[in-house]
Order: structure tokens, then C-alpha cells, then sequence
């Protein structure tokens, strides 16, 4: 059986399920917040004004004297976790279903867990192209302009940090970069490692594990932290002390190579027949 | 009934699923507990350098301004405070969808009925869940107690809670009573988000989508109440997820925090009760 039958049947029904029409509405809450954010300030801004506030996250927490205050992004656990979420059960519903008939007619575990692997990186794909879209949608019904420049003003108004930088007109590559490409690479990562982490402990913990990783993005601002690259107010593109882009989409690749290879090492040595649903 | 209820509670005070909750409650308490450990040692040679001799809390030095709930910065109390529905839901949430999956449940329901048997599942589900959330957040209570000074908590300390809070006064008088008190109101709150996996039947194939029901559940009104709260300005906090914490985001009062319980019990007995007893026949 070669290996991109495997991979059709995956695509076919890993990326066709009802629960991804969940992820406008999931979309619809940040757009609404910042749309009020847009309005208080009389400005209309642009699809990537929402795409940033989306994936805004949090600024870091600073230890000292005066500063202890700490909001967590609620709003960005909301949209983060729920694409972990979407993607936390296919591959053990497949393992405990026909998977098990297609390992041995396909006789690679790895061939099939790599094809689920290929899969993960495509439904976050198209979480964030359904975000995408969704946003857009917000955005025309609230007159914004559907452009991939963001407004300054906005910008500054909606992150109110102190630390950003005085330019912060960015061009439609770096909007992109750090509002899009980033995000979806630092899910993608989360992702992979949390379903590796299936293979190795119950699903309900490695969700555990990935929540953990996640609160950790909002406590450290380093890259070596996956969540991290997911905040748009963390990138050195908007502030001094911030994540670079590349070194954050470096050890993202890195956690998918090695969550993949970890993944096909673990699958040949488990009793996929012992496995619960 | 009392014997059926017995039963269900014996399950789920024996099942790994259980100990493994409490096991992690513990573990992210204790994360609170080494970060506040490095605090205390910290302010306590600034004390000694200072030679305080004030019978109230300079600073952050005290148990109640450093236990988990109250706490306001700690990443064990951030992420206690985001997984807890989880924590509750772990212990025995699943437990109708595999025993209706396995053949068991029609068993008990052929000797006492359906309506019986849910109200004893729903009991069991609910205080193991409660316990589930309530357990580790009186740990980090007691071990936070063998380093952290009893010092009655001041209004000027950097504490958020004040007029408004739930039962601020007690809080600057009792802290032990309060301290108490508040665990017990997590029990009934990680009790009423465990009864939320009863919304869902049998519907979902896997028992991890079932235990993860309250905590998305939750997430999602989280950040409805984000959005309305960003238009209304209330300083009120109306999201289960948050109430959780005697120091949410804005004030809590008893009747917000107990609203809040009602809410979820209902919810989750009610729809639970119409899914399993009149809907999924057996």
C-alpha cells in the first residue's frame, strides 16, 4: 500500500469533521473584543489588526517591586487550545479503529503514523486558513478594510505595552510573518508533541502537558518555550526585548522533526492492541 | 439507593483515573509551594535586615497572601486555575459513557432503574470531582503553612481582595476560617464542573473528549464573558473558569460565587438528567 493512499484517506476524513466549523465562532470572540477596541479608539483597522489582536497574547510578566500585575490571555488560550483540542483525538480514534487493519496491509507503523503526522500539519493549516477566513468575514461586517497592513495607532492601542517599538508599521511580509506564519508554526509544533505524547501517556494528559506549555509561554520570554512564538506582542519585530521569529520557527521545526521521529520510534515498540478508546 | 450510591462512590474513590487527579492537583500545588518557598526565604533576610518587628504582614509575608487561591502571580496558581475543570472531571466523569460502552450500566439499571442509577452516578461525580479540586488546594494550604508566618493579612499589602470580595471581611479577620471555607467552596464548584461530562451522554466515542467537556465548556464561557466584559465594563466576575480563584480577575461576591454553583449544578444535573434518563434509552 504506498504511502500517500495512506495519507489521502488521513486528509479525507482527518480534515472533513463538523468540529471545524466551531473554529469561526471561536474567532468571533477576540474580533468582537477587538472590535470595541477599534471602536473606543474611532478607528476601523484592517483584517491584520485583527489577526494581530487575535494572536496577541500576553506581555511578559515582570518580577519586581512595582510590577506584579498579570492578566492571562484568555481569549488566546481560547483559540490556541482549541485547535489542540481539535486535533487531540484522530489519531487514537484511528488507531483503535481501522488503523489497526491498515498497519498490517500497509506493514509500516511508520509509514501510517507518519502519514497521521502529515495530517496534524495539514488540519493546523487549516485551522488557521478557517481563522483566517473567519476573520475576514468579522472584519467586512464591521467595516474594516481587508488589507494585510496593520494601523499603527491600533497597534499601539491595543497592546498598550510600554516596550513597543516607535515603528510599528509593519509591512504586509512581517504582519504576515508574525501574525500568521509563526503562530501556525508554533501550533503545529504543540500539536505534533502533544500527539506524540498520546502514544506515550493518556490523551487527557498530554492535553495536561500542552496547557502546561502554554502557561508557560505566558511566564518565560524565550523561544525555547513553543507557545511563545504564538504571541504576536512577544516578536522582536514590535518590541526591544522580544522573541526572534526565525529562532522561534527554528525550534518549532526542531519539536515537530523530533516529535515525529520520537512518534515512529514509540509506535513500533507499543501493543497498539492493548490501547483503550 | 443509599447502597447504589455507596457503590458508585466506592468506583470512584478506586480507579487510577482518581488518584492520577489528585496526584497532578498536588504536583501544580507544589509548584506553588517552591515558588513561594524562594519568596519567603527572600523577604525574610530582608526583614531580618530591616529588624520588623510589626505584628502585621510586611509585603507579601503571610500564608494567606501566598496559599495558591489567593496567590497572584504564581504559575502553579495560573495553571491550577486553568486545568482545575479537568482535575474535576478526571477522577470519575467518564465513568457513564464506559459503563453504558461495557454493558454494565444496563445491568444496575435493570435492578434499580434509570432514574435512580443516574442520581447515585451523578453523586459519585460530583464528589469526586470535588474532591479532586478541593484536596490539593488544602495541601498547598497545610504545606504552605510549615514555612509561611501566620500574619493577618493588611489591606495595604499587595493583595487584590477588598470590599467586594467574597467574604472580604472574614478574610482580614479569620484567614484560617476563610482559608477553609474557600476549599470548600471549591469542592462544590470542581463538583458542579465535574457533573458537566453528564451533558454529553454517550456522544462522544473517546473518554478523553468526555473529560475534557466541563474544561471546554468553560473556556468557551470564559471568553464570552472576556467579550461582554469588554463592552459592559462590569466589575464583576461572572466566568466559572475564574471564580475558582478567590482572587479572580475582578470581584466575587458570595452571590456571584454561589450563582455560579447553582448554574453549573443545574446545568449539569439537569441536561445530564434528560440526555441519560429520558434520552439515551437503554
Amino acid at each position: 500500500m504506498s504511502w500517500f493512499k495512506l495519507l489521502r484517506y488521513d486528509l479525507r476524513y482527518g480534515l472533513l469533521r463538523w468540529r471545524y466549523l466551531l473554529t469561526p465562532l471561536l474567532f468571533l470572540l477576540p474580533c468582537t473584543v477587538c472590535h470595541g477596541v477599534l471602536e473606543s479608539i474611532g478607528f476601523c483597522g484592517t483584517w491584520m489588526d485583527y489577526m494581530m489582536y487575535c494572536f496577541m497574547g500576553v506581555k511578559p510578566v515582570i518580577y519586581d517591586a512595582n510590577g506584579l500585575e498579570l492578566t492571562l490571555p484568555s481569549l488566546w488560550f481560547l483559540i490556541v487550545g482549541g485547535c489542540l483540542l481539535f486535533n487531540l483525538d484522530y489519531m487514537l480514534h484511528d488507531l483503535t479503529q481501522a488503523g489497526q487493519q491498515i498497519i498490517i496491509r500497509s506493514k509500516s507503523r511508520c509509514g501510517w503514523y507518519l502519514a497521521k503526522c502529515f495530517w496534524n500539519l495539514c488540519s493546523c493549516i487549516q485551522y488557521i486558513l478557517l481563522a483566517g477566513v473567519s476573520v475576514m468575514f468579522s472584519c467586512l461586517a464591521s467595516g474594516a478594510q481587508p488589507s494585510l497592513l496593520n494601523t499603527p495607532e491600533i497597534t499601539q492601542a491595543s497592546f498598550s505595552y510600554e516596550k513597543l517599538m516607535d515603528t510599528i508599521k509593519l509591512t504586509a511580509g512581517q504582519g504576515l510573518l508574525i501574525a500568521v506564519v509563526v503562530p501556525l508554526i508554533s501550533l503545529m509544533a504543540i500539536s505534533m508533541l502533544q500527539m506524540m505524547l498520546c502514544l506515550l501517556i493518556k490523551p487527557v494528559l498530554s492535553f495536561l502537558v500542552s496547557m502546561a506549555l502554554l502557561m508557560s509561554a505566558v511566564y518565560c520570554n524565550s523561544p525555547l518555550v513553543l507557545g511563545t512564538g504564538a504571541m504576536v506582542i512577544r516578536s522582536n519585530i514590535l518590541v526591544a526585548d522580544g522573541v526572534s521569529p526565525v529562532l522561534a520557527t527554528l525550534v518549532a521545526v526542531s519539536v515537530i522533526l523530533i516529535s515525529a521521529g520520537a512518534g515512529c520510534l514509540f509506535l513500533n515498540n507499543i501493543d497498539i492492541l492493548g490501547l483503550e478508546e | 439507593m443509599r447502597n447504589m450510591v455507596k457503590v458508585e462512590l466506592w468506583k470512584a474513590f478506586h480507579n487510577p483515573m482518581f488518584y492520577s487527579a489528585l496526584i497532578i492537583g498536588c504536583l501544580i500545588a507544589a509548584i506553588n509551594i517552591m515558588e513561594n518557598y524562594v519568596t519567603v526565604e527572600t523577604l525574610s533576610e530582608i526583614i531580618l535586615a530591616e529588624n520588623y518587628t510589626g505584628y502585621r504582614s510586611p509585603w507579601g509575608f503571610s500564608l494567606f497572601l501566598l496559599w495558591m487561591p489567593v496567590n497572584e502571580i504564581s504559575y502553579g496558581k495560573s495553571l491550577f486555575y486553568l486545568v482545575w475543570p479537568i482535575l474535576a472531571a478526571m477522577p470519575f466523569g467518564w465513568s457513564y459513557r464506559q459503563e453504558r460502552k461495557s454493558g454494565l450500566y444496563i445491568q444496575t439499571v435493570s435492578q434499580i432503574g434509570r432514574r435512580r442509577c443516574f442520581v447515585a452516578k451523578y453523586a459519585a461525580i460530583f464528589v469526586s470531582g470535588g474532591l479532586a479540586v478541593s484536596i490539593p488546594v488544602l495541601f498547598n494550604l497545610l504545606a504552605n503553612a510549615m514555612f509561611c508566618p501566620y500574619v493577618v493579612p493588611d489591606i495595604l499589602n499587595l493583595v487584590q481582595i477588598s470590599d467586594g470580595y467574597f467574604l472580604s471581611e472574614l478574610y482580614f479577620t479569620v484567614p484560617w476560617a476563610y482559608a477553609l471555607i474557600w476549599c470548600g467552596v471549591e469542592f462544590l464548584l470542581g463538583g458542579a464542573a465535574a457533573g458537566l461530562c453528564c451533558i454529553v451522554g454517550t456522544k462522544l466515542r473517546f473518554q478523553v473528549m468526555t473529560i475534557l467537556t466541563p474544561f471546554s465548556i468553560l473556556m468557551v464561557l470564559d471568553g464570552i464573558y472576556t467579550a461582554i466584559r469588554n463592552q459592559t465594563y462590569w466589575n464583576l466576575e461572572l466566568s466559572p473558569l475564574q471564580l475558582a480563584a478567590a482572587v479572580p480577575r475582578y470581584a466575587n461576591p458570595e452571590w456571584v460565587v454561589l450563582s455560579a454553583f447553582v448554574i453549573l449544578s443545574i446545568a449539569g444535573f439537569g441536561i445530564g438528567y434528560w440526555q441519560v434518563v429520558k434520552h439515551e434509552l437503554v
